[in-house]
């Protein structure tokens, strides 16, 4: 166990090098730098513009500056914004927990609606509830996270007044997370509909029913149980898409978080800064997927890692 | 006895309304901006708007101008100039001191402006704009502060009441380096309290501010508590939350909300006409088709501005008709009659000069080079290109639209590589026509009408370091004919600042530009 946990870790530096070579040159490929987004604020001459270019190393070749990013990298040093200075590491690390907390929450919100209900679905198979179950799934799956978060601002916040937009804390929490969720929960009760209408058919529930078990016993102890693993895997693969969801849905609400920090470079062409949350996002991806990995072998008796 | 009484009653009703028309101090008031800031310290900011809107709140400029125009005393309580406008005298106010406690003088002035001028890595932002024009800055007494200028600048003061021109501390920016920018130490009514990213800005009172400037009408301390700038980028996000409660003021209001907010009573919506070029669209001399004076001209008799403002802006701005916005006294009238409406016309002036459909494709050619031109959008900003696109379509020409943003917008227009690049600015000071219109522009950013006569160069210089108002206004006015008579640019709109605050806000003030807001006599009825 321990020596595949060590080689999967070894196989994740060329992964986060290879990442971190890619978003270099996509950032430097996008028309416009740093300076010109200085100049949608402020009207600089030529000469300014160039001798800015050569403070910020803009005018280096771009194999000198991801050589320096790379060295500065390898230092533990992730540099600092070209915008305000500010050290990306510490723009990170206070925005890091936000984003966290969403995609977590989204995560719950996700297994708590979508696995029941493709449970529901597969029970009451070829039923009205399935029928039911699976068209608030597509709508869920269609429904544009930006979209969905207007309108959940614009019944639960300003119509009702139930909960607010903007905020810390638990209660500013939920609508942003419901609207993020709902997408993963519609693909959760899509999948454990599928493998669960297919365990119903299996053996073993055959004889669970057949030793006079309750339904209930039936549905959640036996057939469920042989789509923790499936689930599992999608919830592991579903966290970079609600990785990606946070961007947007963060910016909606206004949310602190890694996705309006990462907006807002974009847009400025803060390249420091789009390296280093792409970075972190994408090691945190690769971390997640690992844990999953691990947790087949505790789901699973039958799974061992040599 | 009966008339006593009644004297008795008359006082405390007298005193009842006084107290209740007295502004009560406490609360926290939190402004809904659209953008986060990089940089809270004047010294080190990008310019950007939002930026100077909380550090307004931090730091005291020497001057103040409000929204008529007038100056009034900031950190300097009385100011001269020698008869060229290249040497200003400022006494600076007595008994301020910074956030941590350093006192104020005329030294702090000086070490400031010394900063500008020599510090290299200071390029751009709000300050940038003097270090080209500053010879030196010495403290003659205590109190005294002279500046000597490389040429004359009548307008130093507006310069100077820019809300992003505050005094810093020099002292602790030397200690603590680029951190300054987010460790910001000034004089004003608020102090920074904290930053957290990606959620908001608190700034909280200063107690010790008790000098504020007459524009204010309240010379402190500030009667908020706390003054919180929440950043939310979305239009609708941000619309909600003050109609929620969680915001008390937001400005960039989308057009199509505000008509809405202007019937609920809950809150009260400000209209500002901004001073500066207005929105419109540069022709861009160097390329063809737009080198052609026919197809310049053209292109402003097909641009039917009540069209557009009327479909695109719910007829909330106005259109504009020149270099310059209506705000200023050296705007132009008579360029109003120029280019009126008159598609016929276009025509005409195309056919004229040889440009006709010769295909029956319904574009336009010439020496079998077609009739085409790219609108470049900036997106959010340009929303009329597409109305300026059917116009143009419909007289003949293959016109297109380029979509940038940001930065992709900055270099699409510094490349000079399309016709029609759609630009705005706002500045308080007449004298910045220059950045929008001089060569030194070429292939930078904002100036893209890559005119190639130093005419336009000559007349702008020599208006601004005219010290003469009357012969300055007649040089503007001659600017702004020369620029329509060559058809430079096509005007569009007038630019309207829509902002909309809890109705029981109340207090604050608004800066000369009509864009910055001052909360230091802010405070909830």
């Amino acid at each position: 166990m321990a020596a595949y946990l060590v080689k999967r870790l070894a196989f994740t530096i060329p992964v986060l090098f290879g990442i971190t070579v890619v978003v270099f040159f996509v950032v430097a490929l996008i028309p416009g730098d740093a300076v010109d987004a200085m100049m949608t604020q402020i009207k600089l001459s030529a000469d300014q513009m160039a001798q800015l270019r050569r403070q910020l190393g803009l005018d280096d070749p771009l194999l000198v500056q991801l050589g320096r990013y790379l060295g500065d990298l390898f230092r533990g040093d992730f540099g600092r914004s070209v915008f305000g200075y500010h050290p990306v590491a510490g723009l990170i690390l206070a925005n890091l927990p936000a984003t966290v907390q969403l995609t977590v929450a989204a995560m719950v919100i996700a297994m708590l609606l979508g696995i029941p209900l493709g449970a529901l679905a597969a029970v009451r198979q070829n039923t009205g509830w399935d029928l039911l179950g699976m068209f608030i799934a597509l709508v869920g799956i269609s429904v544009p996270g930006f979209w969905l978060g207007l309108m959940l601002i614009q019944l639960f916040a300003v119509g009702l007044g139930w909960l607010p937009i903007t905020g810390t804390g638990l209660r500013p929490l939920i609508l942003p997370a419901f609207a993020l969720g709902v997408a993963e929960a519609a693909i959760l009760a899509r999948l454990t509909r599928a493998n669960m209408v297919e365990a119903l058919r299996e053996d073993f529930v055959r004889t669970a029913r057949a030793k006079g078990l309750n339904q209930g016993r039936v549905v959640w102890r036996h057939a469920f149980r042989s789509t923790v693993i499936p689930v599992m895997t999608m919830l592991g693969m579903q966290f970079g898409t609600l990785l990606g969801g946070a961007v947007v849905i963060e910016n909606v609400f206004a949310r602190q978080g890694l996705g309006t920090l990462v907006t807002r470079a974009v847009i400025n062409r803060d390249a420091p800064v789009v390296q280093g949350v792409v970075l972190v996002a994408a090691a945190m991806y690769v971390l997640i997927n690992l844990l999953v990995d691990v947790l087949y072998g505790f789901l699973d008796p039958r799974i061992r890692y040599e | 006895m009966k008339l006593v009484r009644t004297l008795i009653v008359t006082l405390a009703l007298g005193l009842c309304l006084f107290a209740l028309s007295q502004p009560t101090s406490g609360g926290t008031m939190v402004f809904a901006g659209n953008q986060e800031p990089s940089s809270i310290d004047p010294l080190l900011m990008s310019g950007n708007v939002n930026e100077r809107e909380v550090a307004a709140q931090m730091f005291e400029t020497l001057v103040y101008m409000d929204q008529d125009q007038v100056v009034h005393p900031g950190l300097a309580v009385s100011w001269s100039s020698s008869d060229d406008k290249t040497e200003w005298t400022f006494d600076v106010r007595q008994g301020v001191s910074f956030h941590n406690g350093d006192p104020f003088s005329a030294q702090s002035v000086v070490a400031q402006l010394e900063f500008v001028r020599n510090d290299e890595s200071l390029i751009g932002g709000a300050w940038g704009v003097l270090k080209p024009l500053l010879v030196s800055a010495e403290a003659v007494d205590e109190d005294t502060v002279v500046v000597t200028l490389k040429e004359p600048r009548p307008d130093l003061l507006t310069d100077l009441a820019d809300p992003g021109l505050g005094i810093t501390n020099i002292a602790h920016i030397e200690r603590v380096g680029q951190d300054a920018s987010f460790q910001p130490i000034g004089t004003g009514p608020f102090k920074f309290k904290e930053w957290i990213s990606g959620s908001h800005i608190t700034l909280e009172r200063n107690p010790d501010w008790t000098w504020g400037s007459t524009v204010f009408d309240h010379s402190g301390p500030a009667y908020l508590d706390e003054l919180v700038f929440r950043f939310i980028p979305e239009a609708q996000t941000r619309l909600a939350t003050l109609e929620t409660g969680e915001t008390h003021f937001l400005d960039l209001l989308p057009f199509a909300d505000i008509q809405r907010l202007y019937q609920d009573s809950r809150f009260t919506v400000t209209e500002f006409l901004l001073p500066g070029m207005p929105q419109m669209n540069y022709l861009n001399t160097r390329i063809s088709p737009t080198n052609d004076l026919a197809v310049r001209q053209a292109i402003n008799y097909a641009t039917d501005k009540q069209a557009i403002i009327d479909t695109v802006y719910f007829g909330l701005v106005e259109p504009a008709y020149g270099p310059l916005s209506r705000a200023f006294p050296e705007y132009d009238p008579s360029l109003e009659n120029m280019y009126p409406y008159d598609p016929d016309m276009a025509i005409q002036l195309l056919e004229e000069a040889g440009w006709v459909d010769s295909n029956g494709d319904g574009v336009r050619e010439k020496d079998g080079e077609a009739l085409s031109v790219v609108i470049v959008e900036n997106k959010s900003w340009n929303d009329w290109v597409y109305v300026l696109q059917a116009l143009l379509q419909d007289i003949g020409f293959d016109a297109e639209v380029l979509t940038t943003q940001g930065p992709s917008n900055t270099a699409a227009i510094a490349s000079g590589q399309y016709a029609v690049p759609s630009m705005g600015d706002v500045f308080a000071n007449v004298t910045q026509m220059t950045r929008d219109w001089h060569s030194d522009g070429y292939g930078t950013f904002p100036s893209s009408h890559f005119w190639d006569d130093p005419t336009l160069d000559e007349l702008l210089e020599d208006a601004q370091t005219e010290i003469d108002i009357d012969v300055r206004t007649e040089k503007y006015v001659n600017i702004q004919n020369y620029i329509m008579e060559n058809a430079l640019m096509v005007p569009i709109f007038e630019l309207f600042f829509y902002a909309a605050h809890a109705n029981n806000l109340d207090g604050f003030v608004v800066d000369a530009t009509g864009f910055y807001k001052y909360f230091a006599a802010a405070h909830f009825n």
